[in-house]
């Protein structure tokens, strides 16, 4: 009999299920916030190849209509389906937010990353940009930014990057200064093992999960934060869809089309839920495996 | 004579119907002591809790209890809260934990009376305190918990347990937070009580030498139950036998061939913020190849500070430091932390944090699959062949991430293992383990310097110890 045969071990021990998905799905608010997220996702997807209707076609004989069998969100005042431009808005509203909250992610992970683990004139230099970037409030600066770009789709995604980035750049520093002097990271270093690979094997995968956790908390915030944008005319620009832009028409026909608000602020309503659901149930399971 | 407590076929269930007590039965006649002795997760703190009605919401509680003649089997939480300070005293593990941070020590015991509707005079505390042994109490008890040492503080929790003369306290672990002396002149006051003592602990040494009967809990269960003296010498249960285990002294290493030295401190001192804080002053160190060296002392003496310049990631500030040319090599010393859990890296399966000092970049490289070979046979030497070598450090207990800490340390075989406090979170079957892993990792050749403020540890496991104080070493040879 070799080593190998000696020493394998009897798997009479029951393995809890190490995948973060799998343990997510067994999250009971998990999996209802996954899938309203998934099905907001095939939504959004299936809208962006097809709409029951033409979604920025006018129709004005068909203006304000309520909900029925052909349209079943109504239509709003140039007589366009409501489904199909709330179909239409999906990708923009739940792209955009999931878009802009990858690159922070990555860019306060790299740079806070760097910042905690150089030390040094490294660390202060990103951490007094950062400062600097949140001495205004998140909105004012993108504000201030959107001035500089003029309204837009893009310029809003970028404004809002301007604006979110150096948050998560602190958090991202002070999760790695953390990690940086736990006792597994000082028995590698002592161990010989260089570090960039004490970087990537033990740092990087921890720091990446909380703050992911974070990010995954702050996606409802970020569609809402969208919309309202939008809403303001500084967004998405007619005759695109988007759901904060939807529910700013739908405020001039309250008193006579009230459903026109329904299906937009449902939806955002709807996204938001989702991504609190599935950020609470993921900072669970992760953090009973072990890692405080 | 009645019994001060009666527990039939006591079950605790959980919300989620597990059942972390089963069946357990036991009696505790008045002015003796009873032990429940057991490992972690036995279920000991389950039971404490379930004897004094404390359980959370949703937890059930079925069997019979009886304290003293009182039912108490279904009691009401109100009629719990008129038992508890009167017929049962409680004395909790870690006596700073138990006392309000803000009040002064002697409002931690007059709440005693105080919950009763009782008044007490601060005179009376003050007796009662200094006859638990505590100096200078009348003037010492208007301090604040923590000016006050672990052993004085749980004197105070002991005299507001006995303040209403309780025919039973129930004392969870009352020592595990104090040194060897310390524990035993702790038990020695609360003894002095003369009220029935439910002692629950993980001690077996300590358990044996303080008490009238013993029960060996295992898996919610009491599996054997008897006077101390019949334990000792015929314990049938794997269970008591692993627990008395701990208490057997460690083969004996033959004494050649420790002459080359390894590392050597003189007169070193460690100044921190520009002088102001002295961590070592002229510190003495020598370490030769294959020796066990135990390092003890109060908190703050300058034990870690120690450890630091042995492991190499702190320079002195004064007096020579000579390290060997072996140590000087890159992997050549190896720790051990108090934490076994935060030691491992979270993400990882256990056998990857075993074989990862084999894949540093001076060792010859490894095939991932070989890797996994020498890890897993790493862990069957510490014992812990049946554990999954994919799992996760939160899966296992932390006794066993200690020995995967250990078979890390010693899977490269370095000339020198530098452990803090590695026993100090453990139970004593843990305990004892490790020991023994720390004293075959000497055999095969490493020197090991371990702090540890458990002298019966040290005095077994170390060839020589060495007392600090105030950052000065005081050596002393066994």
């Amino acid at each position: 009999m070799n080593m190998l045969d000696m020493t394998r071990p009897r798997l009479d021990m029951p393995a809890t299920d190490r995948r973060l998905f799998t343990r997510l799905w067994r999250h009971r608010s998990g999996r209802v916030g996954l899938l309203i997220g998934l099905a907001l996702i095939a939504f959004a997807i299936i809208g962006a190849i097809w709409t029951p209707h033409a979604a920025d076609v006018p129709n004005y004989a068909n203006a304000l209509k309520p909900p029925g069998l052909s349209n079943p969100f109504g239509t709003d005042s140039t007589g366009r389906d409501l489904l199909s431009r709330t179909m239409d808005g999906a990708h923009r509203s739940i792209g955009a937010a999931v878009l802009v909250l990858c690159i922070v992610f990555v860019i306060g992970l790299a740079v806070g990353c760097l910042a905690g683990l150089a030390g040094g004139a490294t660390d202060a230099v990103l951490m007094r940009l950062s400062d600097i970037a949140m001495t205004l409030p998140g909105l004012v600066l993108a504000f201030a930014v959107l001035g500089l770009l003029g309204p837009g789709f893009v310029n809003l995604l970028i404004a809002l990057i301007v604006a979110d980035w150096a948050w998560y750049a602190r958090l991202s520093r002070s999760v790695a200064l953390t990690a940086s002097k736990k006792p597994h990271v000082i028995a590698a270093q002592m161990a010989g093992i260089p570090r960039w690979r004490i970087i990537s094997g033990h740092i990087l995968p921890g720091v990446a999960l909380k703050v992911g956790i974070v990010a995954s908390l702050a996606l409802g915030g970020m569609i809402g934060a969208i919309s309202g944008f939008s809403f303001l005319g500084l967004g998405v620009q007619p005759p695109s869809a988007e759901w904060g832009a939807l529910l700013a028409e739908s405020r001039l026909y309250f008193s006579l089309a009230p459903w026109l608000l329904l299906a937009p602020a449902g939806l955002i309503f709807l996204s938001v839920l989702s991504s609190n659901l599935v950020g609470n149930a993921l900072r669970d399971v992760a953090t009973t495996g072990g890692d405080e | 004579m009645t019994p001060v407590l009666t527990c039939e076929d006591l079950t605790v269930t959980y919300p989620d119907g597990t059942t972390p007590v089963n069946n357990i039965s036991f009696a505790v006649e008045p002015g003796t002591c009873f032990a429940l002795v057991g490992g972690s997760g036995a279920g000991k703190t389950t039971i404490a809790k379930a004897l004094m009605g404390l359980h959370g919401h949703g937890t059930r509680t079925s069997g019979k209890l009886f304290l003293g003649t009182k039912n108490m089997s279904d009691a009401s939480a109100e009629t719990w809260r008129s038992v508890r300070g009167r017929d049962l005293g409680f004395v909790a593990q870690s006596p700073w934990s138990a006392c309000d941070p803000l009040r002064p020590v002697r409002d931690h015991v007059a709440e005693a009376w105080r919950c009763h509707g009782l008044t007490t005079s601060w005179q009376e505390i003050g007796t009662r305190l200094t006859n638990l042994g505590v100096t200078d109490a009348t003037m010492r008890m208007v301090q604040h918990p923590h000016t006050w040492s672990g052993g004085m503080l749980q004197r105070a929790g002991i005299a507001a347990a006995g303040a209403l003369t309780p025919p039973l306290i129930i004392a969870d672990e009352p020592t595990s937070a104090l040194d060897a002396d310390r524990a035993q002149s702790v038990l020695d006051s609360l003894r002095a009580l003369g009220c029935a003592i439910l002692l629950i602990s993980h001690d077996i040494g300590l358990v044996l030498k303080n008490t009238d009967k013993v029960g060996v809990l295992h898996r919610g269960r009491i599996v054997e139950q008897g006077p101390p003296g019949t334990l000792k010498s015929a314990a049938f249960h794997p269970e008591s036998k692993r627990l008395l285990a701990a208490l057997s002294p460690l083969p004996k290493r033959n004494n050649a061939e420790r002459q080359t030295p390894l590392l050597r401190l003189e007169n070193v001192s460690v100044h921190y913020d520009r002088g102001q804080v002295q961590a070592l002053d002229n510190a003495d160190l020598e370490i030769r190849s294959g020796e066990i060296v135990g390092v003890q002392g109060p908190s703050g003496c300058g034990k870690s500070t120690l450890l630091r310049i042995a492991m190499g990631i702190e320079r002195p500030s004064g007096g020579t430091l000579w390290r060997s040319e072996e140590l000087d090599r890159s992997g050549a010393t190896m720790p051990i932390f108090q934490d076994p859990v935060a030691s491992l890296v979270p993400h990882w399966p256990v056998w990857r944090s075993v074989a990862e000092p084999l894949s540093a970049p001076h060792r010859q490289r490894l095939k991932t699959a070989d890797l996994k070979a020498k890890a897993l046979s790493a862990m069957a030497m510490v014992g812990l062949r049946d554990v999954d070598p994919d799992a996760r450090p939160s899966e296992l207990s932390v006794g066993q991430c200690q020995r995967v800490s250990v078979a890390r340390a010693a899977i490269t075989r370095p000339p020198l293992i530098v452990a803090d406090e590695p026993t100090s979170a453990l139970d004593s079957p843990s305990t004892w383990m490790v020991s023994n892993l720390l004293q075959s990792a000497a055999e095969a050749g490493s020197a090991i310097l371990i702090v540890s403020h458990d002298s019966t540890l040290l005095e077994r496991l170390a060839d020589r110890i060495v007392y600090m104080n105030a950052g000065r070493t005081l050596l002393r040879v066994p």
